[in-house]
């Protein structure tokens, strides 16, 4: 899997210890950040297997990467 | 040094993974996203498996726009890459072979589509490149003061040494990159454990040693420690360097060679001259974290003030 992704000021990538990494959009980084703070890693859990999940798809427009 | 482009072929004693669940894991911050809005053009990076870095890229439309949020396995063939490195410094190349297996045998474990493999394929390319410091970072566990703490030193030692005006370097030469990156070997937020992937890497190996009698030559020769391997010029450069490393260093090796070696690995000795004292993998070992780390002090000591560690 490769993407060239769009992301922008305010969003949160955050990655846990079981290999999943996750951009949280802005309007949930401060909830997302406090539920990481409190330790709460399953209601996170819960939210990000609501993200749109990037899987192998076409081929990265950037090309030269891979 | 490595064929990137043989065929992919089944792995006799390694059984298919199953899909790793997220739950259970512990979440941490990796970057709040400072910048552009998307109506501003945002901010472009790009994603695969384990890797995710910044691109400049002001004419290219993204495949995906992480407005409402997305989400994806990190675990990747750079991690591995990275780890092969490490498992290459410890036997100084003369298991190009084994670690082409390894791979292998970790893609297939790790249950990777055929297009992921082709990628993996592409990235292994990359991360196992000279001087190529790419930031993988290994997934797998969470790092313990203590080992946060001894890896700090050793990064300590590995920048010390590594400057470009030192002996070291001198030493090293052109191949100051590649051995800077690995002497900076450090821990950090990241890193593999014992039942992680590259913690079943290590056992699996050992399985496919058993199947493969030019592995077992090779292992055979690294046993000899009189014996001297055929080693590239970069592991040759690591070879040259290794009288300069400091004692935090050294330890770094002992406990990366035990995390590699998960147990698995011969006892004692692999023809490493200067290293043989400290590479032992007999005795306890806790999981090693760490993250490849970057050539430069400025880099390295920047990076470990963001964990709060001053060295």
């Amino acid at each position: 899997m490769s993407k060239h992704i769009e992301a922008e000021g305010g969003e949160l990538l955050i990655e846990t210890s079981n290999g999943y990494k996750a951009i949280i959009p802005k309007n949930m980084a401060e909830w997302v950040k406090e539920h990481i703070r409190s330790g709460n890693h399953a209601a996170v859990d819960h939210y990000v297997k609501g993200l749109k999940e990037l899987k192998p798809g076409k081929k990265a427009r950037m090309g030269g990467c891979l | 040094m490595y064929n990137i482009a043989s065929p992919i072929t089944p792995i006799k004693g390694i059984a298919p993974r199953k899909e790793k669940a997220m739950e259970g894991g512990k979440w941490k911050i990796v970057e709040e996203f400072n910048g552009k809005s998307h109506e501003d053009g945002g901010i472009d990076i790009f994603v695969s498996g384990g890797v995710v870095k910044r691109i400049h890229a002001p004419f290219h439309k993204p495949d995906e726009y992480a407005g409402w949020g997305s989400f994806w396995k990190s675990v990747g063939a750079t991690a591995y890459g990275v780890g092969e490195g490490l498992l290459d410094t410890v036997t100084l190349g003369a298991t190009d072979k084994l670690t082409d297996m390894g791979y292998e045998a970790l893609q297939r474990a790790g249950g990777s589509s055929e297009q992921e493999i082709r990628e993996q394929n592409s990235l292994r390319g990359y991360g196992t490149t000279a001087g190529a410091i790419t930031g993988g970072i290994l997934s797998g566990g969470a790092a313990t003061g203590t080992a946060i703490q001894q890896g700090a030193k050793g990064v300590g030692a590995g920048v010390s040494y590594g400057s470009p005006d030192s002996k070291f370097a001198q030493a090293v030469g052109t191949y100051l990159p590649l051995a800077g990156s690995i002497a900076g070997m450090a821990t950090g937020n990241a890193g593999y454990a014992q039942g992680s992937k590259l913690g079943n890497f290590a056992a699996g190996a050992a399985k496919l040693n058993k199947y493969n009698p030019a592995i077992q030559a090779g292992l055979s020769t690294i046993m000899r420690p009189q014996a001297q391997p055929q080693v590239g010029r970069v592991q040759q450069g690591i070879r040259e360097v290794t009288p300069f490393l400091g004692p935090g260093m050294k330890q770094s090796y002992k406990e990366l060679g035990q995390e590699i070696a998960g147990g698995a690995a011969p006892s004692r000795g692999t023809g490493m001259s200067m290293m043989d004292g400290v590479q032992n993998f007999g005795g306890e070992g806790g999981p090693i974290q760490f993250q490849q780390q970057p050539v430069f002090a400025a880099e390295a000591y920047n990076y470990l003030n963001k964990y709060g560690i001053n060295v």
